[in-house]
């Protein structure tokens, strides 16, 4: 019987392991949690060879035969069993809370000399702030071997910021800031994936993420510095904008219908309203739609756009906003 | 009271003839024993008639003997006796008694059998009945002169108070005094309404619409004599109109009937057997006490929504075959995964309901549960719950997940709204049928059946009521806080202000507070799902090993660490959610410690099983199909209850694959064991055992793959309740497998429905006991007569003692140990 629990649990544990069920890793925070997960494996592998191969074998060996009567042995059970099988398992699991709360500790803990991202997830889309070098960017950019600090928050709705190569996840909630600790090992590029449902485009809420060489990360910060400091034209800020504060997440430019309107020859058009009238969208309409979205609704669209842009703009963004849709007139 | 012992009366009727309060009932049927029962409600305790009587058979309640000492040569009367009486009473006419023998001189009968019934008779028994057979048939009084006297009671009554609400009016005219009105009412040609139209249901369906309508009518006139400019305004109008809705339906279906004829004055008889003049399967339809056609009621209901988000699943998971949307939108399948979330807890809650109801009085030989008309109100109002949720899906949906964490629900469709108000009535059916159960477990045991001797299954509802009882009132409570949030503008828990909250300085609301209350309940709620499950599990493998059970006390004991365990857990959800980072240890080392209960039960099955000599008809494969699911979702379990490597699987597939394989092991996989189980004492027919194991050889792999597809999925990046994924992510084969083996499971469930509803119809008796179980319900007649047991029962042996020869569980005829 002991053998035949060993080799099943030598079997499961062999093709769990062999079946390379991760993403690939890319944070120190994740190698902790990595080994973890597979030392919880291999104690499942066993826990389940040993209830499998005893439910089979009895199922095998006390079935009852063609032509068999009566009743099993009458056995009521066995005290010293039940303490054995009560008190090894509080000691395993001791055990592991033991791992649980070190491992926590080293995954929480804060590096020497933290790089700070504050992250900030609204419907539906990430933007990434990094206070140090006076930047904000809809893509997610790292240095690698850095420990880096996500301050974490949302400015609408529970959202959760989770790399599946980074492992740890953490939610963004509104009006509370939890911080993060990525530790970047390998460098690639990635996707941050919003993990609590935060309504309609909850599976689109996706953002880029590149791990850079130290020279190549200096490289982005400088040229996006320089990038933005080109920003003359309101319309090319706005544009920047339309990338970092979630536009792009419901209005493409292309033409194509995503949750709201596109905005490729928006501006100047006769547009029917969902109250029967129409409006000429002037910069007026533009203005009133985005600080008071369920206003003046377009026919055949929903009130879905976040109410929270009157706070997160200032006029002067508005204006930006509205010229770069003028822009995009063919 | 003043009681009469039934066996020592032998129907001399001179008691009834002094009785000043009309008090002393023939028992029903009539002219078989027992022949007077004393009605507690109107006795007066005047002690006339102890005197009169000439066998000694009435008593003070004070000085009602346990022991009777026979002088010799008198009769007693008990059912199972072959002896006549043949003779004649105090008024000269000739009687014959069955049910009797002669005493000899010196003989002791011991009386306490008699004692229980004739409290129990009027309580929960046949009394009633009988009182009103006696006022419809006042000539077979014999103190004629003092019917009228009863009668202005009643009349007078109905005078004094307000006409009762129209249903309930409706229903006295459908309950016409059938057997044979006095001639002097001759028959005004009575226009029967259409069958149809007198079932609970159609009725409390359309008390619902109306009630709705009229809620949305008072909306619009508040508001119109507010001076508000919108008449009209859907979320408030909707709001009111469920509330209203679901009072339009317990009042139509008559569940709360009974209740305003106490408030009246009025005698509220205890129906028993299907409604008069109409088809036996109406009762099911109808408003009725008894608690077996409860638990049926209960159980297809759950059956029923069970298929509802079943299909629901069918079309997502088709969505999800391959990246991009093709079938349905985000919207729709956010919705549809909220939807097929909350109607299959509900579905687990109704099929809990069922088992428990159904099985728990028949185990401890209780006549019915402790409070029958709190039991049918409990049920019916899962129906108007159901309803509702069902229409929040044409009111927009609600794409929140089951969960509904504001602040996103705060702003969802107003169908969560109607989603909240569902779960609260459904919770509400959970608070009062726990407590109806604790209580029935607690007063109504047979005589001798000590908690330790009680079915294993018994120790798990207990457990499963405990937690219904204390911890249902948390989510009731959040999901309200949240619908009068968005309803009335209280800011509990959105931390982004309204302008007139932040002129007034309010503080912000706190989103995680919500989760806080409502994971107090929705943690332990798992437990209510799945501790009946692993009953069954306990309760079944003996009979199908034909051994003891191994480790009874500890399994039962078990069940309650399981239930008081389950309350410290709660925050293992909110292990990323941002509430105090120490908070995550003590609450990963008390969801750690909830596998060491869990194993003691896996351990102690395997105990069973060892030595056994087993047998595999449906049911017990159905059993060892729950052990092998229910281990997966333990094991996957525990790498969750870890924060460390749950900050990696929370929100993806692998909790998703966890939470299904603990649902189907502990709940779904038991369900179906239980149903095919006891099917023949429900129907009293055979369900077809091939079709059956055509189910658990279709459904087990099935779910294996199933669950390990997800957890796979979830493992490789693929988050929770997304209605589009990454096809970078490489998990399409997953999506495919656990397509494919979601529509066979839903394959395999439409056949077990086919075999349970043509074998009701058409398949072979079943005999009594099919299974040679030790268990009471097994030891009478299949289907189960309308009063399950004909006396009590006497427990005298331990429940699980297969294999032990020469023992029983229960003496059914304690009676006749006087012989």
């Amino acid at each position: 019987m002991a053998v035949l629990i060993a080799v099943v649990t030598v079997a499961v544990a062999a093709g769990l392991d062999s079946a390379s069920l991760l993403p690939p890793l890319a944070s120190a925070q994740g190698v902790i949690i990595d080994w973890l997960f597979g030392l919880h494996l291999k104690v499942i592998a066993f826990l389940f060879a040993l209830v499998m191969v005893f439910m089979l074998y009895s199922i095998v060996v006390f079935r009852r035969k063609a032509g068999e009567s009566g009743d099993g042995a009458h056995i009521h059970g066995n005290t010293t069993l039940e303490i054995i099988w009560t008190v090894v398992p509080v000691l395993i699991v001791a055990y592991f809370g033991y791992l649980g709360v070190v491992t926590l500790r080293d995954v929480t803990a804060a590096g020497p000399d933290e790089m700070v991202v504050k992250v900030t997830g609204s419907q539906w889309s990430w933007k990434f702030e990094y206070p140090r070098q006076g930047l904000t960017s809809s893509e997610l950019v790292l240095p690698v071997n850095r420990d880096v600090r996500f301050d974490i928050t949302s400015i609408d709705v529970i959202h959760s910021f989770w790399v599946p190569e980074f492992r740890v996840k953490q939610d963004a909630v509104p009006g509370a800031v939890n911080p993060l600790r990525v530790t970047t090992t390998v460098v690639g590029e990635y996707k941050v994936r919003c993990a609590e449902i935060c309504g309609l485009v909850h599976a689109g809420m996706l953002a880029p993420v590149r791990v850079l060489p130290r020279a190549d990360f200096d490289a982005w910060v400088a040229a996006e510095i320089d990038r933005l400091a080109a920003l003359e034209t309101p319309a090319a800020r706005g544009a920047q904008l339309y990338e970092t504060q979630g536009c792009k997440a419901c209005h493409s430019l292309d033409g194509s219908v995503l949750v709201g309107p596109s905005w490729q020859n928006l501006f100047g058009s006769q547009e029917p309203l969902a109250d029967g009238s129409s409006v000429t969208v002037d910069e007026d309409y533009i203005r009133n739609s985005i600080l008071k979205p369920g206003e003046q609704l377009v026919e055949g669209f929903n009130n879905l756009m976040p109410a929270t842009y009157e706070d997160m703009l200032t006029e002067a963004d508005v204006e930006d906003i509205i010229a770069f849709m003028q822009s995009l007139q063919d | 009271m003043t009681h009469i012992i039934t066996s020592l009366c032998l129907r001399d009727s001179s008691c009834v003839e002094v009785c000043p309060a009309e008090c002393i009932i023939p028992g029903r049927p009539m002219g078989q024993w027992p022949w007077y029962y004393i009605d507690p409600d109107a006795c007066i305790d005047c002690g006339a008639c102890i005197p009169e009587c000439p066998f000694d058979a009435i008593f003070d309640e004070s000085a009602v003997p346990a022991q009777y000492a026979a002088k010799g040569g008198e009769y007693i009367a008990r059912p199972g006796l072959e002896g006549h009486y043949e003779g004649k009473n105090e008024h000269g006419e000739a009687v014959v008694l069955d049910c009797t023998r002669q005493l000899q001189a010196g003989e002791e009968v011991d009386l306490t059998p008699d004692i229980k019934p004739n409290y129990d008779y009027f309580s929960e028994g046949t009394g009633y009945d009988a009182l009103q057979m006696e006022a419809a048939v006042p000539a077979a009084r014999p103190a004629e002169t003092e019917t009228p006297a009863a009668a202005p009671e009643p009349a007078a009554a109905a005078e004094a108070t307000p006409p009762a609400p129209q249903s309930e009016q409706l229903e006295e005219v459908e309950q016409p005094p059938d057997d044979g009105g006095p001639p002097e009412a001759p028959a005004a040609p009575r226009r029967e309404p259409p069958l149809f139209l007198t079932l609970g249901l159609v009725r409390g369906l359309i008390g619902q619409v109306v009630g709705t309508v009229f809620g949305m009518g008072l909306t619009c006139l508040v508001r119109l004599v507010l001076g508000l400019e919108e008449i009209w305004a859907a979320e408030p109008a909707w709001v009111v109109g469920a509330l209203f809705g679901t009072v339009g339906f317990v009042v139509a279906v008559g569940a709360v009937t009974d209740w305003g004829k106490w408030m009246l004055g009025q005698e509220t008889p205890m129906r028993h057997g299907p409604p008069e003049g109409k088809p036996t399967w109406t009762r099911y339809f109808c408003v009725d006490y008894n608690h077996r056609v409860i638990g049926v009621q209960y159980t297809v209901t759950g059956i029923a929504i069970m298929l509802i988000g079943g299909a629901l699943a069918w079309i997502f998971r088709l969505e999800l075959l391959a990246p991009e949307m093709q079938i349905i939108t985000q919207g729709t399948f956010n919705s549809f995964i909220s939807a097929h979330g909350i109607i299959m807890i509900a579905s687990i809650l109704l099929g809990v309901g069922g088992m428990m109801n159904y099985l728990v009085p028949l185990m401890i030989g209780a006549s019915d549960m402790a409070f029958p008309r709190l039991n049918a109100f409990g049920y019916w109002i899962n129906v108007p719950g159901a309803v509702l949720v069902v229409t929040a899906l044409f009111l927009g949906g609600w794409d929140t997940g089951w969960t509904g964490y504001p602040p996103l629900s705060v702003r969802a469709p107003i169908g969560v709204q109607l989603f909240f108000l569902g779960v609260y009535m459904v919770g509400l059916s959970s608070i009062l049928g726990s407590l109806n159960l604790l209580v029935t477990v607690a007063r109504m045991r047979a005589p001798g059946m000590s908690l330790f001797r009680m079915p294993i299954f018994v120790w798990a509802s207990v457990a499963t009521a405990l937690i219904q009882l204390t911890a249902t009132q948390l989510i009731g409570l959040s999901f309200l806080m949240v619908l009068v949030e968005r309803v009335l503008g209280m800011g509990f828990f959105s931390p982004v202000l309204s302008d007139a909250a932040v002129a007034v300085g309010a503080p912000p609301g706190d989103p995680i507070l919500f989760q806080h209350l409502f994971w107090f309940y929705s943690h332990p709620a798992v437990y209510v799902f799945i501790l009946p499950g692993l009953g069954i599990i306990s309760e079944l493998l003996p009979v199908f090993a034909r051994k003891p059970l191994f480790g009874y006390k500890w399994i039962a004991m078990s069940s309650m660490a399981i239930a008081l365990v389950g309350f410290l857990v709660w925050a293992h959800h909110m292990f990323t959610a941002g509430m105090e980072e120490f908070l995550r240890v003590p609450f990963m080392l008390a969801t750690l410690f909830v596998a060491v209960p869990t194993g003691v039960k896996f351990f102690s099955w395997l105990g069973t099983l060892w030595q056994g000599k087993l047998t595999f008809p449906t049911p017990m494969l159905f059993v060892l199909g729950a052990i092998s699911v229910f281990l997966i979702g333990g094991l996957t379990g525990l790498p969750n209850g870890t924060v460390t490597t749950d900050l990696f699987l929370h929100d993806t597939y692998w909790v998703v694959g966890h939470f299904h394989a603990t649902m189907f092991g502990g709940f779904a996989f038991p369900f179906f064991a239980a149903i095919y189980y006891w099917y023949p004492k429900v129907t009293g027919r055979k369900y077809n055992e091939a079709l059956g194991k055509l189910h658990f050889w279709l459904m087990t792999p099935a779910f294996w793959v199933q669950s390990l597809g997800q957890a796979a999925a979830g493992l490789k990046g693929m988050r929770r309740r997304i209605a589009d994924y990454d096809p970078a992510l490489g998990i399409e084969p997953y999506q495919l497998w656990v397509t494919l083996a979601g529509i066979v499971i839903g394959v395999s469930v439409l056949i077990c429905i086919f075999n349970l509803w043509q074998s009701a119809r058409k398949a072979q008796l079943a005999e009594a006991n099919p299974w040679d179980s030790r268990s009471p319900e097994f030891q009478i007649p299949s289907p189960i007569p309308e009063h399950s047991y004909a006396q009590p029962f006497e427990v005298v042996g331990e429940p699980y003692d297969y294999g032990l020869p020469g023992s029983v569980y229960v003496d059914m005829r304690p009676a006749s140990a006087v012989d």
